[in-house]
């Protein structure tokens, strides 16, 4: 096809320079209406036009270039259909769109679960048998000592002094972004086709199973209790939600039964692992409060019925929330 | 697809419209991630400088604002600058680089978050192995995040339409007598060839008298390796004037 490039020009260019105009306006937030619509559309067809009019044009690629990058741009507006981001409310996305969004990948949750206790039977059943591997399965050096001499010690010092001190602030944002940060990486573990996720989980059982073993076999069930459980009944679910994003994203990457394309399979789980993940940031905030605050107090500064039935507390709210919150809104 | 050659990202719409883009390879991106960690250092040594001040009274709020502070940088700052600024940090707008959805859609809020959050495998073991690693095996340039994210990043140029005005298209054009020429030029240069030819008409001003002669010497031998053009037409006419001829042929019907 031969054009008159200066002509051409000429006759198309402020529609070119209306439709650049359009979409500086729209930003992704300005909300059009309908007369705008049709004209964005009008204006998108026209330069879309003028672009295939000049693919076939040998010379002029400046323009082409020009009109490629705006085509570009403006498929992007008018075929883009989801919501903008600052319209979701907090609070309503925290008790509707994150329950809703658990419940749709169920399946990768219960995978989760039964990955970490499979780690849990691992790890206890490693320490009941080999007590000289303890360093090596909890690794870490406030847990070395017998659970029993860690009991008397950590009551006789309550009783005396406050044992958090002023520390409170630091310790409790420490768990948090220790805790998001391990959280984000058994999600994102899971784009190696859920291998790392799982492994990740298997670590962290592990560790649980042995800690819970090693208390036990000391007979301090109820200090266990009283320890794990006013932040731990929301920071293991968290950890286990993580590990169910990062199955979602997994099982995304393998793509069992289906036919479509990776990109087509991963942009439909895209959402949801993002709510997932969000979900957990919000839980393990809560969590890194509650552990700097009660769980690090024991008797009988704090009696120990009192932290467990807080941690029953939390366990009702939480199994109501991922359960049954947001069901009577229709999505 | 990502064309071997050139790394082009090409888009077709539900309208059969085909625009290309063209791709952020490893270095470039490795470039751009150093300018946006530098940046970041810089902002931790602000947020310190801020926090000592307001906090230095009380040791536990100022490691609690330490922690939180540095967190939310280095996580926040990827996040929210590719929100608010569609696909772009400061290492990225000086880079000229974009993120962009893989299918040229408007990126989403949930794609800059889990593009940001796989950063912390794409990072592992060090210095971005993985994920630079990832990006340079990858067809579409990806990283781990972008492949989970369904994201690319590409490279982008503020593009300007043509000067043809300075070109003095008005002027008699003798090839134009010869139609099978005309068509004859128009199907054998390629877009590319043009492009030099009317850039080194518009730049012809700076050069001294003999690297100009020298320049469209060279360029009307190069032309005539691709096209037949008979001494009969071209006979008397300089190998400037020859090429301000072909160049008015291409860019004006």
């Amino acid at each position: 096809m031969i054009v008159d490039m200066p002509k051409f020009i000429e006759r198309e260019s402020p529609y070119w320079r209306e439709l650049e105009g359009m979409l500086d306006s729209l930003n992704g937030k300005r909300v059009l209406d309908l007369e705008e619509v049709e004209r964005l559309h009008y204006l998108y067809d026209r330069a879309a036009s003028s672009l295939t009019r000049l693919a076939t044009f040998t010379s002029e690629r400046r323009t082409y270039r020009y009109l490629e990058a705006l085509v570009a741009r403006a498929y992007g507006e008018v075929h883009t259909t989801t919501e903008p981001v600052g319209k979701v409310r907090a609070v309503f996305w925290f008790l509707t769109i994150f329950p809703q969004t658990f419940r749709r990948w169920r399946r990768a949750f219960h995978v989760s679960c039964l990955v970490t206790a499979v780690g849990m039977v691992f790890g206890g059943i490693a320490l009941a048998v080999d007590a000289a591997a303890k360093p090596v399965l909890l690794p870490f050096e406030h847990l070395q000592g017998r659970p029993s001499e860690r009991v008397r010690m950590e009551e006789e010092a309550g009783s005396t002094y406050d044992v958090m001190g002023n520390s409170k602030a630091s310790f409790s944002a420490q768990l948090m972004t220790h805790n998001t940060k391990v959280s984000i990486m058994t999600m994102s573990s899971g784009v190696l086709y859920g291998l790392g996720t799982i492994v990740l989980l298997f670590y962290n059982g592990i560790i649980l199973g042995a800690v819970c073993i090693d208390y036990i076999l000391d007979g301090q069930i109820v200090f266990l209790l009283a320890w794990l459980m006013p932040h731990g009944v929301i920071e293991i679910p968290a950890i286990l939600i993580a590990g169910q994003a990062g199955l979602v994203i997994g099982s995304a990457m393998v793509g069992w039964g289906s036919r479509e394309p990776l990109g087509v399979r991963m942009r439909k789980i895209v959402p949801d692992a993002a709510t997932l993940i969000g979900g957990v940031a919000v839980m393990l905030v809560w969590a890194g409060l509650i552990e700097a605050c009660m769980s690090q107090y024991h008797a009988p500064v704090l009696p120990y019925s009192v932290k467990i039935f807080f941690g029953v507390v939390e366990l009702v709210g939480l199994v109501y929330l991922l359960n049954w919150s947001g069901k009577q809104v229709v999505k | 697809m990502r064309d071997g050659k050139t790394h082009q990202l090409r888009i077709e719409t539900p309208e059969g419209i085909e625009f290309s883009m063209t791709l952020g390879g490893p270095a470039v991106r490795a470039v751009s991630w150093a300018i946006d960690v530098g940046f970041l250092m810089a902002m931790q040594v602000g947020l310190v400088m801020v926090a000592v001040s307001f906090f230095g009274w009380a040791q536990d709020l100022l490691g609690a604002v330490m922690a939180l502070g540095t967190f939310v940088l280095w996580f926040g700052y990827f996040v929210l600058l590719e929100w608010l600024w569609k696909g772009r940090t400061i290492g990225k707008r000086m880079m000229k680089l974009r993120v962009i959805d893989a299918s040229g859609l408007r990126l989403r809020f949930s794609q800059v978050l889990i593009r940001n959050m796989v950063r912390v495998l794409d990072a592992a073991p060090l210095l971005g192995m993985v994920g630079g690693l990832s990006c340079w095996l990858s067809p579409r340039c990806q990283r781990f995040g972008d492949l989970v994210a369904g994201t690319v990043v590409v490279r982008y140029a503020e593009e300007s339409e043509p000067e043809l005005a300075r070109l003095d298209s008005d002027k008699y054009n003798s090839l134009r007598e010869h139609s099978n020429l005309v068509v004859r030029l128009r199907d054998s240069i390629s877009p590319q060839e043009a492009g030099y030819f009317l850039g080194a008409l518009l730049g012809r001003a700076g050069y001294g008298d003999a690297e100009r002669i020298e320049l469209f010497r060279f360029l009307v031998e190069y032309l005539r390796e691709s096209v037949d053009l008979p001494e009969s037409v071209t006979y008397g006419m300089s190998d400037e004037k020859l090429i301000h001829n072909i160049v008015d042929i291409l860019f004006h019907a």
